[in-house]
């Protein structure tokens, strides 16, 4: 599967990227580490008061307090969990549904492939921000309400590109061979498309995800997301938002921060990935 | 002074720490108004050969040693610029695929202009009128100068491509598979044609192949490749009495001819060499039927034999 | 009760539509076709070696998916063993697939990349279950070790990408014998293999064609690799046969102009022959327009009138030796 002899050659060849690569996983793995240790990383509980509203960044609140006297650094080690726990499940069943349906769509064309196509275009045509706001609105608040948002954006991006590499396969030699040995539908799809589809989708992912970030942060901010007290860094960049004219800068500062890290973070791994399966160059 | 003498050339690809030797201390002399074929199968090295003459390796390879001779001069020693004054005019090349050769959105025609007169100076109608007089050359009617390569066919579109290499009046040409993908009655016409640039113009052509048959047929000598190794080299007429290498011996052995009667199905066992860890000593001594310790452990010197050169310990160790 | 002919092509036809341009579609009504395969019959004798010869575009290829039921036939029929498989269809189709096996022209993309070659070979056991587990298994060994790929255990876990074109080719013969099938389609088998080894897989093909009683259809661009093994050639032209024969009858005495021009072009590796051209012009650029009569007769040195009016039926000339001109 993913071996260390890509590894070793991405090394060896593009330096560059590989250290992108790294960077990538690191800012990736220590978001979930922070993610999954969060009660114990945290020095204060995010939900409640703690301490005087706005104090500016000090030895007692590294990133100082919000305007409801809880802890910006606390409430920023929580929102890992938000982001991750959101962002990773929506993004799951977006590709779930988006590559069951590509799946469908590219193998057995016809009619279900056009009526498909014509609405997932349709959806993809949409800016991924405006649609989730659009559901978001329609759907209310809440936390599965904002999951469904953010799924809904991104299973045309699955549908299209499962769909365009089913076709590419679908057109090998290998898969008329398999035809010409007598296999049924179910074998081909299973044994002969879905394995020589599957090696992009890790790519996709994390593209997925990395956009999702900023979704996901974006409906907060709209107030369409996750509703408070939630710690959440789209959340509480809005929140800072009126404090900042007056000075208090570390509120809205330190979020917004930690989604542009992360949602490098992403990027770099998919672009690393891409690089690691497809590399750009060969002889 | 032979029009062209390739001396050691090494041109290896160079990825990382894996090493491709493609061509490894390739050696060889042709005359003015000679066809000379370079006949080998998978990774002889005989594409890499014709690219290395006219300096347009692909990355990564490179040219790591040795000498090309072109009327005097070593080609490895100019600089880009002075190659590119050589190229397409003193030696041009014609390639296997003319569909991606030629310009989709340029008349035959005017390719076969611009050809003209980016290497000379004259006005446009003189270089229109060459132009329709090469077309007419190669068997291509004068009128279909107006036309866009999607309107020729596969033989007619090869054609242009020789056109063009003939319009700058090279002293070489370097046809590599020109006819691989042609059928063959079209190649046979392609064949003739060179013959004829041979024999009226005197341009002199290497041809690269796989086609054995065909190298026979049309050239006056050949150099057999293997593995990065010129195994044999010389007159046509003399490696079709007397093959003096065991591949070149199996090779025709083993090739199809329409004009044998046949009794058994011939072939050389084992499997082409993998270049990136090829044999010890004598590259082809796993497949070879008189293979000894002695080939197993070295490389064979290049002697000269009958007229020819060959790479084998069978033949002596001593030039 | 085994038919003496195990494959009769009718008048077989393939059309191609073409894709009209918006412009074309508004302008006119008349749809275009490519006639890849137009109207060809020919019947295989159990145990043969038929050859379907001819140069890119004569339809060979297309009439061995034909046959395969890889493209639904425009017209014409397919009778396999007396069945009528023009048209079938779901598990009576699979149940045919069986008994007809294909080899393909490309090594490199006839085998799924993501399968080892062990399960590659043990598809067919499973598709229609032969057998399963440790039985399939030592039967996909044994086959390795037919085809030349010894030691068999270690190829079992290899994956394509880890062997040469001559050997995927004979991942892929394994493949297809492994189910004992009745006929073979050859497309180019050996086309794309190294001059010094074709004659290897070819010696494979003919061992399997001993042990299992094969039938063969060979389709090829390379007369003289169907000289070795060919019982009957057929020469394929635009889409028609211009002549059958048995090899030698074909070969001493070719009657069609365009096979003798195909005979007179192909290289032979003798420098001291001297070779006369006959033929110049090519294929048609256009293999939508085709000539009109007799497709042969823009570039036949023999053609009168009458040629470029009728297409010429494909008459007995002597026995078994069949050809399409009206000059015979």
């Amino acid at each position: 599967m993913m071996n260390l002899e890509l590894l070793r050659k991405l090394w060896k060849r593009r330096r560059v990227d590989f250290i992108l690569l790294i960077i990538g996983v690191i800012i990736v793995v220590a978001t979930l580490l922070v993610a999954i240790f969060a009660p114990w990383i945290a020095p204060y509980n995010p939900y409640v008061s703690v301490d005087d509203a706005l104090l500016p960044p000090g030895p007692k609140h590294p990133m100082g307090t919000d305007n409801l006297g809880r802890d910006v650094y606390s409430r920023a080690i929580y929102g890992t969990r938000t982001v991750i726990f959101v962002v990773l499940i929506s993004t799951v069943v977006s590709l779930v549904v988006g590559t069951v349906l590509g799946l469908i769509s590219g193998y057995f064309g016809g009619s279900i492939d056009r009526v498909l196509s014509m609405i997932m275009d349709s959806i993809y045509a949409f800016p991924g921000l405006i649609l989730a706001i659009a559901v978001a609105a329609m759907l209310g608040p809440g936390v599965v309400n904002t999951m469904i948002s953010i799924s809904v954006v991104y299973i045309p991006t699955y549908f299209r590109m499962i769909r365009g590499q089913v076709l590419t396969v679908k057109s090998q030699l290998y898969v008329e061979a398999a035809v010409a040995l007598g296999a049924t539908n179910k074998i081909i799809i299973l044994k002969y498309i879905l394995p020589n589809v599957l090696p992009i989708i890790p790519v996709v992912f994390s593209m997925n995800v990395a956009d999702a970030v900023l979704t996901e942060a974006g409906l907060s901010f709209l107030g369409l997301g996750v509703p408070a007290p939630l710690p959440d860094w789209g959340f509480d960049l809005k929140n800072g938002q009126r404090n900042l004219l007056a000075g208090y800068w570390w509120i809205s500062t330190f979020p917004g921060i930690l989604i542009v890290i992360l949602a490098i973070g992403f990027s770099l791994l998919s672009e690393g990935l891409n690089e690691l399966f497809n590399p750009s160059r060969r002889w | 002074m032979p029009l062209l003498s390739v001396q050691n050339l090494k041109s290896y690809y160079i990825l990382g720490d894996e090493v491709v030797k493609a061509v490894d201390d390739v050696s060889f002399e042709m005359e003015k108004g000679e066809i000379v074929t370079f006949v080998g199968e998978s990774g002889s090295g005989k594409s890499t050969l014709g690219l290395s003459i006219i300096r347009l390796l692909p990355y990564p390879g490179k040219i790591i040693d040795g000498k090309i001779i072109f009327k005097g001069r070593d080609l490895l020693e100019l600089s880009e610029k002075e190659m590119s004054k050589i190229r397409g005019k003193e030696i041009s090349s014609v390639f296997q695929d003319p569909l991606t050769s030629l310009d989709p959105l340029m008349r035959v025609g005017d390719q076969i202009v611009e050809t003209i007169t980016t290497h000379f100076d004259i006005t446009k109608e003189e270089a229109k009128s060459q132009a329709r007089k090469y077309l007419e050359l190669v068997g291509i009617p004068a009128e279909r100068y107006y036309d866009y390569p999607h309107q020729f066919s596969g033989g007619m579109r090869q054609r242009a491509m020789i056109a063009m290499a003939i319009a700058t009046q090279p002293s070489l040409i370097i046809a590599d598979e020109p006819t691989t993908a042609l059928d063959v009655i079209v190649q046979a016409q392609i064949m003739q044609l060179f013959r004829r640039l041979r024999d009226e113009l005197g341009v002199s052509i290497i041809l690269i192949t796989h086609d054995i048959s065909l190298a026979m047929e049309v050239s006056d000598k050949i150099g057999v490749m293997y593995a990065g190794h010129l195994v044999e080299y010389g007159s046509t007429i003399k490696i079709y009495e007397d093959p003096l290498h065991p591949y070149t011996k199996g090779l025709l052995e083993a090739v199809p001819n329409i004009e044998a009667e046949v009794t058994e199905f011939k072939y050389i066992p084992g499997n082409p060499p993998d270049l990136t860890s090829p044999p010890s000593g004598c590259r082809f001594h796993p497949r070879c039927r008189y293979a000894t310790e002695k080939c197993k452990r070295q490389e064979p010197k290049i002697v000269v034999r009958n007229g020819r050169l060959v790479k084998c310990h069978l033949y002596g160790d001593e030039a | 009760m085994k038919n003496e002919y195990i494959l009769e092509v009718y008048n077989l036809k393939k059309y191609f539509p073409l894709e009209k341009s918006f412009i074309e579609k508004l302008l006119t009504r008349k749809k275009r076709f490519v006639r890849a395969v137009d109207g060809i019959s020919f019947k295989i004798r159990r145990g043969e070696v038929f050859t379907l010869a001819g140069e890119t575009g004569c339809g060979k290829t297309t009439t061995g998916r034909l046959i395969l039921r890889l493209l639904e036939p425009t017209e014409g029929k397919i009778i396999f063993d007396g069945q009528d498989i023009t048209h079938l269809t779901g598990e009576d189709l699979r149940k045919i697939r069986r008994r007809m096996q294909p080899i393909f022209q490309d090594p490199y993309a006839s085998l799924n990349p993501r399968m080892k070659v062990g399960e590659a070979i043990k598809q067919p056991l499973e598709i229609h279950q032969i057998a399963t587990g440790d039985e399939a298994k030592s039967l996909v060994l044994d086959m390795l070790e037919k085809v030349g790929l010894i030691p068999p255990e270690k190829f079992y876990e290899l994956y394509p990408r880890d062997l040469s074109g001559g050997q995927r080719q004979r991942v892929s013969i394994a493949r297809a014998m492994i189910m004992k099938p009745e006929f073979i389609v050859a497309d180019e088998a050996v086309s794309m293999i190294d001059v010094s080894l074709k004659a290897a897989i070819l010696e494979i093909m003919m061992q399997f064609k001993k042990e299992l009683n094969l039938t063969y259809l060979f389709i090829t661009h390379e007369l003289a690799v169907a000289k070795y093994i060919s019982d009957r050639i057929a020469v394929m032209y635009l889409g028609k046969i211009v002549e059958l024969a048995p090899t030698k009858k074909i070969f001493n005495n070719p009657i069609h102009p365009y096979t003798k021009a195909l005979m007179a072009a192909i290289p032979v590796p003798n420098p001291t022959r001297k070779k006369k051209l006959i033929l110049t012009g090519e294929v048609p650029v256009s293999p939508i327009d085709v000539p009109s009569g007799c497709r042969f007769h823009p570039r036949c040195p023999m053609a009168y009138e009458k040629c470029s009016k009728e297409e010429p039926p494909l008459i007995e000339v002597e026995p078994e030796h069949y050809v399409a001109c009206w000059e015979s």
